[in-house]
């Protein structure tokens, strides 16, 4: 309707001293600029990692990319990082552990988000968990499909060691993938 | 000279638009704001699909705009809404900014959304007869964002003679390598969701409404299923009105907007924010979409 507008005023200054003229091609580029401008600012979608409150301490909280570092780990002896639970079963291990994820969005009309999860790396030995779901490298799992926009989600994190692993360090990427519903 | 033009902006169809110029300057400006708005919105008659909810930005949203990180991967647009023909094809842009310290690398991906038992799903595309997301193209494919800066990628796809599905999501797979040695680390990627709207063929089905917290001085919550029994995607939105049994009004609440693909469900739920004295009442749901208004009535009892 503003395109309209302008082209009413258009016509009405056909007649208008050359200074108008100009004044007014100068006003409307502006206008138009910000209007077509604003359409395409309008809609943004943020993820970002934090730690959950008496969990592990984590790299690079508050931003989309983090490391957590459970240091020299072993299934019998030692201790586990604050924040870090152990547990023993007939055939391996677990870390247990959490953080809070949170997804953000401006001028978007969604009134959820879907949050899945993948391994970056195949990882045949250890078994990954987040939210009790277990995750490859195949595809992505589903985590949450009505996610609330704003509010910081806990997800609880295993990493399942078997007994028959032989000593090694593990790394890997869990890449998380938000979607606005 | 006449100058003939036809330009879509968003929801505004501006047929034809006819008019007569004297002066070069006017001419000029006059293509400056055609070629100004088809700049930025690709949805021009050229594009073949247009683009006529693709902002779908509403002040409901705004409240989240405090809480938004400052040091977070951001994509825009996060939804994109398209109106389409089979055999249509268009190009859209998709913008990613680093707000993060970290340089992040990207692959594109295009995966089609299926609804089973009501639900969502991702499928690899190809996968299902009549794929959209099979035809998409990704230009550039991969992507490296330094920190601080955006990057842009346009997605350019066909929609088949029977598509399979009527939505699909265009991925920034993350492919960060991780810092250091050891260790766990989660990245973050992130998917544009695009729907394709091909005919008028809308219908929302209500399944029930449902009461909690119906004794007095708690809090009432409603609630009511809604399944996209049509062919196309819809955007609802309503409000539920609370009616005494004699009919008078007790109040109105808003219920939030839900998009919902051909086949899947979705609960509206609202909580009416102030306390009901005991005794019957009769809710009145209004949901507004594509196709027209979604009306359900429903009585309870508060004791």
């Amino acid at each position: 309707m503003a395109f309209l507008q302008l082209l009413a005023q258009f016509f009405c200054v056909q007649k208008a001293h050359p200074l108008t003229k100009r004044l007014w091609i100068f006003v409307s580029t502006l206008v138009l600029l910000h209007l077509t401008g604003a359409a395409t600012r309008a809609q943004t979608l943020t993820i970002t990692f934090t730690a959950s409150a008496g969990a592990i301490a984590i790299g690079g909280a508050g931003t989309s990319s983090i490391s957590v570092n459970f240091g020299n780990v072993q299934a019998f002896g030692g201790s586990a990082p604050s924040g870090v639970t152990k547990s023993i079963s007939a055939t391996g291990w677990t870390l247990d552990t959490s953080f809070d994820v949170l997804v953000t969005k401006t001028g978007l009309s969604s009134s959820s988000y879907t949050l899945k999860a993948q391994l970056q790396s195949a990882d045949f030995t250890d078994t990954w968990k987040l939210a009790g779901v277990r995750l490859s490298s195949a595809s992505s799992a589903s985590l949450n499909l009505l996610g609330s926009y704003g509010a910081k989600t806990p997800y609880a994190f295993a990493l399942t060691i078997p007994f028959d692993a032989s000593a090694a360090t593990i790394s890997n990427t869990v890449n998380f993938l938000a979607v606005a519903n | 000279m006449v100058v003939r033009a036809r330009i879509k902006q968003r929801n505004t169809l501006f047929s034809l638009a006819e008019w007569s110029v004297s002066a070069g300057a006017k001419l000029s400006l006059a293509l400056f704001c055609a070629a100004s708005i088809a700049a930025q919105n690709p949805a021009t008659p050229e594009a073949l699909l247009s683009q006529p909810r693709a902002g779908a930005g509403t002040a409901a949203a705004l409240p989240h705009a405090d809480s938004r990180p400052q040091s977070s991967l951001a994509l825009s647009p996060a939804v994109i809404m398209l109106n389409a023909q089979a055999g249509q094809s268009t190009t859209q842009k998709l913008s990613i900014s680093n707000l993060t310290p970290t340089t992040f690398e990207f692959t594109l991906e295009a995966m089609d959304v299926a609804v089973r038992d009501g639900k969502r799903v991702f499928v690899t595309a190809g996968e299902l007869t009549g794929s959209i997301a099979g035809t998409a193209i990704f230009s550039p494919a991969t992507l490296r964002v330094p920190p601080g800066a955006s990057s842009t990628v346009a997605i350019t796809v066909t929609v088949p003679a029977h598509p399979a599905t009527r939505a699909i999501v265009a991925i920034f797979h993350s492919k960060t390598a991780m810092q250091g040695t050891g260790g766990v680390a989660m990245s973050a990627s992130m998917g544009t969701l695009l729907t394709f709207t091909l005919t008028k063929s809308f219908l929302l089905k209500s399944s029930g409404v449902h009461f909690e917290g119906t004794s007095e001085g708690a809090e009432l919550v409603i609630s009511e299923g809604v399944l996209n029994a049509g062919e196309e995607p819809v955007v609802a939105r309503g409000v539920v009105a609370i009616l005494r049994s004699s009919g008078s009004l007790v109040g109105k609440v808003p219920l939030e907007g839900g998009r919902l693909l051909p086949g899947e469900v979705l609960q509206f739920k609202t909580e009416y924010p102030s306390t009901l004295q005991a005794g019957k009442y009769r809710a009145l749901i209004s949901l507004e979409h594509e196709g027209g208004v979604l009306t359900t009535a429903s009585e309870f009892e508060i004791r």
